[in-house]
């Protein structure tokens, strides 16, 4: 990791993250991870107007249909003729919207209520921990029912509700963090060079929170596609004749025996993109950390 | 310069008041070198750490510490972040904890001129190099684009007295600097004090446990025992002919190189009080061979002796 002599030690330094950077794309199965994520992201995106077909129109000459290249369905069709190329697309693009802005929401929010609570300590941590205790006491499901029944079905709604819920953790983890960070000593040398408090949580203590908070970030993105799944299942998600990967999953295991591509399919797909989300983050929290934490 | 004047320090922990310091006084003038000796829980990082106003909120300090006539206990913590940093620095005894591991060396040093200096980053870190070089790293460049962690620890402390050199300030307090070191790097590490303390004319506050290290340096020594002060006196004084019984056994434990082998290296009997102790006597009266009967019942109060230094004995040893 020493620079190159030739480089001008004047020139800004960029820090922590193109140091991270160089070091991730130093790691194979990152990249690996990142370009399946990538490939993936891209085929959601595009993937759907290579095919001719819509996800809704139904093809009553090919029912049930399995994969193949010498038709127009090229992985199939399931029970009512419709496309399962295009519907798998369309769901994972579903699917990774959900699990990615619910995630940031949980971020956001996590970040700066276990922040507070870990740097400022005291009672005012008390008072956050005990609100957060309650609210994670709240069954999830009643919670997520109540607001689609207040609010009606929404996707907008859905992505809202679960990350209202994924910041529990995220923010229990950067409030250990926090607490952790705050006894160091260089947090005391900080203090000693004359650093006032907003620049040591900024400067000194969330850069060395970041590190756990993606990992566990990059873990909270299927974890929510799961539980959008589940939800979906349940009639409180993703509606016909829209879908996701849960939703296909789901109706994928009922043609299990007749039709395993149906099942397989999306899969397949929700498989990889959880494991290279995996690997990503694995990847992310080595090149994160610069030696010691 | 810094004027401490009774200075307590009490931990409020589960009812019980425990004392690290008791009413410790002590003066470091413009550009002299104070050097403060005691063993591992006399209270001297407390000392120091309520000089620069960082004890944790437990704590509750008594007395006054001014600084150029400012008094530091009652500042607003805004004035005592601008001092700190800039006419009041400190270096810590563990330079591998005390550097941000995620920020490089260069942007770590560069910080505290932008801080305090208000200077633009180019110009921020054109200095921190320079004061790298003065500091005696061998290749200033490359060591501005490293990590803490790909130092070693002698390298270390280095830069953390540069960066703590960066504003020139008036006053270094080095809390054990050489502590983690092994020898030969602590031998210049102390060197390096000598030298930027003469370059930039500031007063130091060097704290260690160890009297050899403050020997070299200081110009006045204050001996703390349980937290306070047990003698104070010119280092030359001082070593010539300690008043305390605690600074005699202190200077006899020290192993002489130059001289014959010992089968054993003479030691110092018996544990320090602890600081939860209430004490109506001397501190020292337990491991005291010359302890009388009023040691055990009265405190000995400082008092001056002839040459300005101070002994807080009933017995003082003979000149």
């Amino acid at each position: 990791m020493i620079e190159s002599a030739d480089e001008d030690p004047l020139a800004p330094a960029a820090g922590l993250w193109r140091d991270a950077g160089r070091r991730l794309r130093g790691s194979r199965a990152a990249l690996l991870a990142l370009g399946v994520i990538a490939l993936l992201v891209a085929l959601a995106l595009l993937g759907p107007r290579l095919n001719p077909n819509r996800s809704d129109t139904i093809d009553w000459s090919c029912i049930a249909m399995p994969p193949g290249l010498r038709h127009a369905h090229w992985w199939g069709t399931d029970r009512l003729g419709r496309d399962l190329f295009v519907r798998t697309l369309l769901g994972t693009r579903i699917s990774l919207a959900v699990g990615l802005i619910a995630t940031a929401v949980s971020l956001v929010v996590g970040i700066v209520y276990g922040a507070i609570a870990g740097f400022v300590g005291g009672r005012v941590d008390h008072l956050m921990m005990r609100v957060l205790e309650i609210l994670s006491g709240l069954p999830l499901i009643f919670f997520v029912i109540l607001l689609t029944v207040v609010f009606g079905r929404s996707v907008y709604l859905l992505f809202l509700s679960i990350g209202a819920i994924g910041w529990l953790t995220m923010a229990r983890i950067v409030r250990g963090q926090a607490m952790v960070i705050r006894g160091r000593e260089f947090i005391e040398a900080a203090t000693a060079a004359g650093a006032g408090p907003v620049r040591i949580v900024l400067r000194h203590v969330v850069p060395n929170v970041i590190g756990p908070v993606i990992v566990y970030a990059t873990l909270t993105v299927p974890q929510i596609i799961l539980f959008e799944s589940f939800l979906s299942f349940l009639g409180l998600g993703i509606q016909e004749p829209q879908a996701s990967l849960g939703t296909l999953i789901a109706s994928g295991a009922a043609e299990m025996e007749s039709a395993p591509w149906m099942l397989l399919v999306p899969s397949v797909i929700l498989a990889t993109l959880l494991i290279s989300f995996n690997v990503l983050g694995d990847a992310l929290r080595d090149s994160l950390d610069p030696g010691e934490l | 310069m810094l004027a401490v004047q009774d200075l307590r320090v009490t931990f409020r922990r589960a009812g019980a008041a425990i004392e690290a310091v008791r009413q410790v006084s002590l003066d470091v003038e413009a550009g002299e070198c104070v050097g403060i000796v005691g063993e591992s829980g006399s209270g001297k990082t407390q000392l120091c750490l309520a000089i620069m106003g960082l004890l944790p909120p437990n704590a509750v300090v008594g007395g006054a510490v001014r600084f150029a006539g400012e008094d530091l206990l009652s500042a607003p913590p805004s004035r005592l972040s601008a001092l700190r940093g800039a006419k009041l620095a400190m270096v810590f005894q563990d330079p591998q904890s005390a550097l941000t591991p995620h920020l490089k060396i260069g942007v770590q040093m560069a910080e505290v001129l932008v801080r305090h200096r208000g200077l633009a980053w180019p110009a921020a870190r054109a200095a921190a190099l320079g004061m790298l070089g003065r500091v005696g790293m061998v290749d200033p460049a490359r060591c501005v684009q490293q990590y803490p962690h790909e130092l070693s620890g002698g390298m270390r402390q280095r830069v953390m007295i540069g960066m703590s050199l960066l504003c020139e300030p008036d006053l270094l307090i080095a809390d054990e600097p050489t502590t983690a070191l092994d020898v030969t790097v602590q031998a210049q590490v102390l060197e390096l004090l000598g030298r930027m303390r003469r370059d930039l004319r500031m007063g130091i506050l060097l704290v260690s446990h160890d009297l050899a290290v403050v020997a070299g340096l200081a110009e006045r020594i204050v001996v703390m025992y349980a937290g306070r002060v047990v003698e104070n006196a010119r280092a030359r004084d001082l070593f010539r002919s300690p008043r305390h019984p605690y600074t005699a056994a202190l200077m006899a434990c020290a192993p002489d190189l130059a001289g014959p082998v010992l089968a054993r290296l003479p030691t110092l009997p018996g544990q320090p009080p602890g600081a939860a102790q209430r004490l109506d006597g001397c501190a020292f009266a337990p491991r005291c061979e010359y302890a009388n009967e009023q040691c055990a019942r009265q405190r000995p109060l400082l008092s001056t002796l002839d040459g300005g230094r101070q002994v807080a004995c009933h017995a003082p040893l003979p000149p």
